[in-house]
């Protein structure tokens, strides 16, 4: 499939990463299939960039990491959101649906 | 008692830095090894595998120093907590020294504790600073747009969009009060802007 180029808001990672967990607790590689599976293939995230997103969701305290064993048995640090972090969930889907619809009535009028 | 646990491994945080760094490699390593196993079962041989995997990952040590940079972030309001701590212990364990001789040998293994805790934030302390060169990472990381499938550092960055009073557009003329915008959508259920990115793939997958 073409990939397109999409010049995602700054944040939007946060975002994507935060509502991946909001089912259950996910390791890191799990987290990257999720968002490309549930956005059939459109959005992929750039493997690298997954993880410094990650510690710093940790350090903003909105996700907690814990060891654990993989479906293949491997030790794999799975993270989880906090209360905190579902609160900064609901947040930051407001504001992404805030802005959509912005943009939205933009491209209708303009 | 998750809590409990999060809140003993960010007070031993500081003490525990070569097995954190440890852990970070643990876990960006697993990641790789996990693409591997997806692209071997889906038909790559064992090298092509790793070798995609690796190339798809990105530069591992910068990758690394970045989350390190990160985590020592963390620790630093710990750190603050944790001087204070020591200078309380040892306070106190001067004012019971002057006591009495019983209380005065409790003092004594109080100030002991806070010259040991004193001397390991030292030693943490006195490690090679490594934040500096991945300053500009971060930067890629965090200051730029988001990473995602075809942003790449040759892409166009985005343009930015001002406002009337020439400051960036945001969402702050939004207010809880003011009446909500109705979302668009199209027939299949879609947002404008879920259609505009389905199109855009559906143009580009057709030339």
């Amino acid at each position: 499939m073409a990939q397109s180029k999409q010049n995602l808001i700054q944040g939007t990672l946060a975002l994507l990463i935060l509502r991946s967990l909001s089912r259950g607790p996910l390791h890191g590689y799990e987290i990257a299939q999720r968002i490309q599976q549930s956005s059939e293939d459109v959005l992929k995230v750039e493997e690298g960039s997954l993880y410094p997103a990650l510690y710093r969701l940790e350090e903003q305290g909105w996700v907690e990491a814990e060891w654990g064993a993989s479906e293949n048995n491997r030790r794999a640090k799975y993270y989880k959101l906090t209360r905190a972090g579902r609160k900064q969930l609901a947040v930051e889907t407001s504001n992404w649906e805030r802005l959509s619809e912005a943009i939205a009535k933009v491209l209708q009028t303009a | 008692m998750t809590t409990i646990k999060s809140i003993m491994r960010r007070l031993c945080a500081p003490v525990r830095g070569a097995a954190a760094v440890r852990e970070i490699e643990d876990e960006l390593r697993f990641h790789i090894e996990m693409r591997a196993s997806d692209n071997i079962a889906a038909g790559m041989s064992p090298e092509d595998a790793v070798a995609d995997a690796t190339r798809r990952f990105g530069d591992f040590d910068q990758i690394r120093a970045v989350c390190e940079e990160i985590r020592k972030e963390r620790l630093a309001g710990i750190m603050k907590v944790i001087k204070g701590g020591v200078w309380v212990i040892l306070g106190c364990g001067l004012m019971l020294k002057m006591s009495s001789n019983i209380v005065g040998v409790v003092g004594d293994f109080l100030i002991l504790i806070a010259l040991l805790w004193r001397l390991l934030i030292h030693l943490r302390e006195m490690q090679p600073d490594r934040n500096r060169a991945t300053a500009a990472l971060r930067e890629r990381f965090y200051g730029g747009p988001l990473s995602l499938s075809g942003f790449t550092e040759d892409a166009p960055k985005p343009v930015p969009a001002y406002d009337k009073d020439g400051g960036p557009l945001s969402l702050s003329g939004f207010t809880e009060d003011a009446p909500r915008p109705v979302p668009a959508y199209d027939k299949d259920g879609r947002t404008p802007v879920e259609r505009l990115i389905s199109d855009d793939s559906s143009d580009e997958t057709t030339k």
